[in-house]
Parts: C-alpha cells; structure tokens; sequence
C-alpha cells in the first residue's frame, strides 16, 4: 500500500496558474472523496499539470526561486495508513509543506470517534494549512495555496 | 438539374445564425446558472444571534457535534404581569468547522431561523484552532 501511495503522490505534480511566486510541486494524495474536488480543481484550470523538466528549465528567471513541495492530503486517515503517509511525507525535497484538505484530514470528520481513524493527519506529519469542508470547493484549495504562498512559515516552519 | 434560386445561400446561412444564436443563448444561460450557483452556494452557516432561544436543538442534531452553546435564563419583570418571565439568553455559540461537514441539518432544525446559509468561502486557517468560530465570526453577515 506504501508503494502504491508513494506512486500517486509522486507522478501527479501540478503548478498554480496565475500563482507565479508559488512554484509548488502540488503532489495529490487522495484517500477518499474530497479527493473529487482536486480533480475538479484540475478540470477547471485552476491547477495544471506540471511542465516537463525542459519546459521548467526554459522559464528562466523564476527557476532561480525555490520551489516548495506541499502536500494536499484529502479523505480519511486511517492509523493503519500512517506509516504509508510518514512515507510519502518524507519522500518529499525540502522545503515542503502540507495541506490537510476537508474535515476528516483535520479532525477526522464524522470518524472523529472511531477507532480506526487518525483524527487528524497532523497525528502523523505536520501540517502547514488546514482547509475546512465536507468537502472544501475546488475554490478553497486554490484560496489555502494563495495563503501558503503568502504565509512565511512555508519555508520556515514547515520542515 | 433544378435551379440554384439566388436568394438560396440566404437559407443555408440561416441554420448557422439560429446556430450561433442558440450557442449564445446557451453560453448566457449556462453562466446565469453559474451566477445562480454561486449565489446559493453553501459556503458557510452564520448566525443571526438575536433570533437564537439557546433551544440546542441544532447541538443536538448535529451529525459531528460540532456546535457548543451555553447560555443562562434572565428573569424579566414586566409591568402588569403576575410573574417575571424566564428569557434564555445566548452566553457562546461555537462551530467547529474543522469538525463540520456542511451537512445543514442544523440550519433545516433551526426552528427561528437563527442559521443560515452563506456563499461565502470558509477560508482556512494555519492552525487548527483558528477554524473555532465563536458569535463575533458567525455574525458577520457574508
């Protein structure tokens, strides 16, 4: 299961139009149905799928700025896939940051109370943003990247 | 072989005008609805306070309990009347929204309206207590 999340979280990376100062590598990871509106987001525009390395590399100037990775972690965490997000978190080149996507990455949502829910992703990797929604519209991903981008802790908080 | 009447073409060219009409009509249409959606959108619940009686009702029914209120009973003596009258007044009011799933089941049981839907996003938040809205955040009519 590891390897499978790894996959999914490493091939898909995206970029911000309209977002120049944020050059983040938007890598997915979709456990459950908030995962639908990242696609939605993707479906409408408001996230592209991220250039080949000769497209990057012929920007230029921006190439120079750093890069953030962040993370968005949509759908329920379950303790047994913990490890497997541990995994997928520290797969990612510093500096990183993640996003808890909807109530269950947060709180764990309505699973709040069950034992097999992690109520929260920030139990198994430090979270940057947390976008409230059951689930959040595709607009709020696009709203809690803008304050990633705004936010300093991007660089120095997230570790 | 029939004859190519001159005004012909005219006729081909219609279709394509009543084509192109219907596609603005179309493009109208589809953005009016959009305009609509977004109008109505269920972006996030806000709270009229004076309308709220503290009945619990929404903190009851709530699926995730993501609502919290206290409040206490004020006796009101009013000229003429036999015995004060018990009010019960609204002390805190509490949405978690990294807790709620948007669901409206409290703004359907809210028997005085005193929830309701607004358009606006919920933004978010870099701290997980930040995402507590207290009377001052939900009264703020977005």
């Amino acid at each position: 299961m590891g390897t499978i999340l790894g996959t999914m979280a490493l091939i898909r990376r995206y970029r911000v139009p309209g977002m120049p100062h944020l050059r983040a590598h938007v890598a997915d990871l979709g456990l459950a149905c908030c995962a639908v509106e990242f696609v939605a987001a993707v479906s409408r525009g408001l996230l592209v799928p991220e250039p080949t390395e000769d497209a990057s590399a012929a920007v230029g100037p921006e190439a120079d700025q750093q890069t953030v990775d962040v993370l968005i972690v949509s759908g329920t965490l379950t303790h047994a896939l913990e490890p497997a997000l541990l995994r997928v978190w520290e797969g990612l080149t510093q500096p990183r940051a993640a996003l808890a996507f909807g109530a269950c990455t947060i709180s764990g949502g309505p699973y709040w109370d069950s034992y097999a829910v992690a109520p929260g992703i920030d139990h198994a990797i430090p979270v940057t943003r947390y976008v409230p929604g059951c689930p959040p519209r595709p607009e709020a991903l696009i709203e809690a990247l803008a304050g990633l981008a705004e936010s300093s802790v991007t660089a120095g908080k997230a570790s | 072989m029939r004859n190519v009447e001159p005004d012909e073409s005219d006729q081909h060219l219609q279709p394509d005008e009543q084509v192109v009409a219907q596609a603005h009509e179309t493009a109208q249409a589809h953005e009016t609805a959009q305009a609509h959606e977004t109008a109505q959108a269920h972006g996030t619940i806000i709270l009229d306070t004076p309308a709220c009686t503290s009945c619990m009702l929404c903190v009851r029914e709530c699926p995730v309990w993501c609502i919290e209120l206290s409040s206490h009973t004020e006796q009101i003596d009013e000229p003429g009347s036999r015995r004060p009258r018990s009010v019960a007044v609204l002390d805190t009011f509490t949405i978690d929204w990294g807790l709620c799933m948007f669901c409206g089941i409290c703004v359907e049981v809210c028997p005085f309206d005193a929830l309701a839907w607004s358009p606006a996003l919920q933004p978010s938040a870099s701290a997980k207590s930040d995402l507590v809205a207290g009377i001052d955040a939900l009264s703020i009519d977005r």
